[in-house]
């Protein structure tokens, strides 16, 4: 079986990128109004929009550059992920039921919509739809980028057995990735997204649990060899701080586990249950499914670091190769398959959420936050807008550069959290936060974000900017809004606050 | 003293520990430096961490777990206009043990770190344990506050018929407004 590996693992995506055509085609069927293309008619049931939701966050970064900085940093990226449940615990809390009970009294059909209505103010929709853009550039191109090099690598690998010498151009495999995510994105709108996410999530699962087992047999002893090793060489990269210590770690803690409120992608799938009070579920179900895949984040990271460390394989010259190292070396080629086709679900289940959010914020959310209504057409428009986003953000991560994309890349998460955990989070169970308050948040986090990040300011002891950013722009949102006059809402809008 | 002040206590604690923090002088690779033999892998710090900068790392943990806690009470203040003893008893016994692990792990980790020492609990060093499964586990509390809660003190049977109401308001003023435009054009 050894020698049909590569063909395997090629297998296996292929019949998974052949599913999310097949998805997209029954999807289109479905999509007859632009409320279906942005909110899949609010009609999800329980474990979809669970599975879309824990899905839509973890993205391809999990999957590759999650494991990648376990074995830089040993445990400090780790509190990204045990995060988890206290994040969710505070989306649920602070968001899920109220964004639901806005998306019905308005009949919003995205995030800038609800937050328009809840500020009674266009420049805070306008100021939300360009973060939402901002951010979804930068993800998007990262994501394509990962996708279009995991691809890469799999498919030279194959040519290499069976034509030695050939090798495929990177816009190539940019091209066949994004063709795909595209055409059922296009054709099928979210609701091809979030059916799309249900097989991801349940492949990402699988495929974490087993490839879990896979490190775990890996190393002689299992995790307490794995840790023996880790406190023979460093006792602080297995220390509860990793390499990055206390105060770099904890910002990762704070910026991950509140940040996840911000995350447009997802709170807006929150708006698409069929029923409120179905909400209740979705929150076990989310961080049970979420915590199964990040067994994957941690497990290969420690593994390699701990084969590398005994000899038993030799040294990475990138951190990010110890996933992919990992799955060819050491699982078998069908598991190898599933998790390469898990990883791209990991990826496309992520980009298809930023184009779907980055097409409203173009056809509906910014025209109706400058001339007060959205466009003719919105869902031809918001097809066209799919495909002009995929174009753009497939150009931009080519040519823009790697500094560039992983920049902006790295910009979204801090971004989202800081611009919409004000806005969002607190300002949707807070009367007295103001349209003032908020346009400062969003501004203020874009500002700091992107100007530490272009300057490639570093932050002592390894505080996170992301973390920086947020605790700004909470702080300030808070102070200002109390500073301010109480500002004045719509009826219908205060009672649903005080429901 | 209600959740909002209570969210900008939390920010203020913060940005002091995070401010002292930073104005701190950070040892040469205070945050990681490369790993001696292997490039792609960082070794921790050379110089252990100061008591300071231990401390003021512990206090912004506690003051983050406080924010999370306090963020959470805010989103179900003014949901319910019954007051529900076991409300505050899981907030309360959740926050409890949030803070007790934070404490913990940090409190381990400084033992590891003085006594040179590394004391396991299961297969991981004792304060990692505490990060692993207490950071994880810990918060369960809350996902039961809100899966028990939901229809107690969240979103009850009777602020959902409000709502009923308000929805079904809405749509008539939206039908009547849109009557009034097609008679206009």
């Amino acid at each position: 079986m050894e020698e049909y590996r590569s063909l395997i693992i090629l297998t296996s995506i292929a019949l998974y990128m052949l599913m999310c055509i097949g998805v997209g085609l029954w999807a289109m069927r479905r999509t007859k109004s632009a409320h279906d293309f942005f909110m899949a008619g609010r009609s999800l049931g329980v474990v979809v929009t669970s599975v879309a939701v824990f899905s839509s966050t973890m993205s391809g970064f999990g999957f590759v550059g999650g494991p990648g900085l376990v074995y830089r940093m040993g445990m400090s990226s780790i509190w990204m992920v045990v995060c988890t449940t206290v994040g969710f615990a505070l989306s649920f809390h602070l968001i899920a039921t109220r964004i639901r009970l806005f998306a019905e009294l308005r009949d919003s059909i995205s995030l800038p919509d609800a937050v328009g209505a809840r500020y009674h103010s266009r420049s805070v929709a306008f100021w939300t739809a360009i973060a939402i853009l901002l951010g979804v550039i930068g993800y998007l191109a990262a994501q394509i980028r990962a996708m279009a090099i995991v691809l890469k690598d799999l498919l030279d690998e194959c040519l290499v057995a069976y034509l030695p010498g050939s090798g495929l151009p990177l816009e190539a495999c940019v091209a066949v990735s994004c063709a795909v995510l595209v055409f059922y994105c296009v054709t099928g709108g979210i609701i091809a997204g979030v059916y799309t996410d249900v097989v991801q999530g349940v492949m990402m699962v699988v495929a974490a649990i087993l490839v879990c087992w896979a490190a775990m047999s890996a190393v002689d002893g299992g995790f307490r060899g794995i840790s023996e090793t880790l406190v023979q060489d460093d006792p602080a990269a297995i220390g509860p701080w990793g390499t990055l210590g206390i105060i770099g770690s904890l910002s990762w803690f704070f910026v991950f586990a509140l940040g996840g409120s911000g995350q447009p992608h997802v709170v807006t799938k929150m708006m698409m249950a069929k029923n409120v009070s179905d909400i209740r579920h979705m929150l076990p179900l989310s961080i049970i499914g979420y915590s199964f895949t990040a067994l994957l984040w941690i497990s290969i990271g420690l593994a390699m670091r701990a084969l590398v460390l005994q000899g038993n394989h030799p040294d990475l010259t990138t951190a990010d190769s110890a996933a992919p190292q990992f799955l060819q070396s050491y699982t078998n080629p069908v598991l190898a398959g599933l998790v390469f086709a898990g990883l791209l679900a990991a990826i496309m289940s992520t980009a298809d959420s930023f184009l779907n959010i980055g097409a409203a914020a173009i056809v509906h959310d910014i025209p109706r936050a400058v001339h007060g209504t959205s466009l003719q057409r919105e869902l031809l428009w918001a097809r066209t807008a799919t495909i002009l986003i995929a174009v753009f953000a497939s150009l931009f991560s080519l040519y823009a550069g790697e500094r560039m994309v992983a920049l902006l890349g790295a910009f979204g998460w801090g971004t989202f959290a800081a611009a919409l955990v004000p806005t969002v989070a607190i300002g949707f169970n807070w009367k007295r936060a103001t349209p003032l308050a908020a346009n400062v948040a969003i501004i203020t986090s874009l500002s700091v974000n992107f100007g530490l990040k272009f300057f490639q300011i570093s932050l002592p002891w390894g505080f996170d900017v992301g973390a920086l950013s947020l605790l700004l722009s909470l702080t300030l949102f808070v102070v200002i809004s109390m500073a301010s006059a109480p500002p004045k809402l719509d009826d219908d809008i205060s009672a649903v606050m005080d429901l | 003293m209600n959740a909002e002040r209570l969210i900008l206590f939390w920010l203020l604690m913060m940005c002091i520990a995070v401010g002292l923090s930073l104005t701190t002088p950070e040892p040469v690779g205070g945050h990681g430096t490369q790993h001696n033999t292997h490039t792609a892998m960082f070794a921790g710090s050379p110089t252990p961490p100061s008591d300071r900068i231990l401390i003021l790392g512990w206090m912004f943990g506690l003051a983050s777990v406080g924010l999370f806690v306090t963020c959470m009470t805010l989103g179900i203040t003014r949901r319910s206009e019954r007051s529900d003893p076991l409300r505050y008893v899981l907030f309360g016994v959740g926050a409890l043990l949030y803070a007790g692990v934070v404490t913990m792990m940090a409190y381990a980790d400084r033992m590891a770190v003085r006594s040179g020492e590394v004391a396991y609990l299961g297969w991981f060093p004792a304060g990692t344990s505490w990060m692993l499964f207490g950071m994880w586990i810990a918060p369960l509390v809350f996902v039961a506050a809100y899966v028990i809660g939901f229809r107690r003190w969240i979103l009850p049977p009777e602020s959902m018929l409000k709502f009923e109401e308000l929805v079904a308001v809405s749509r008539c003023h939206e039908t009547s407004a849109g009557e009034t435009d097609s008679s206009l054009t």
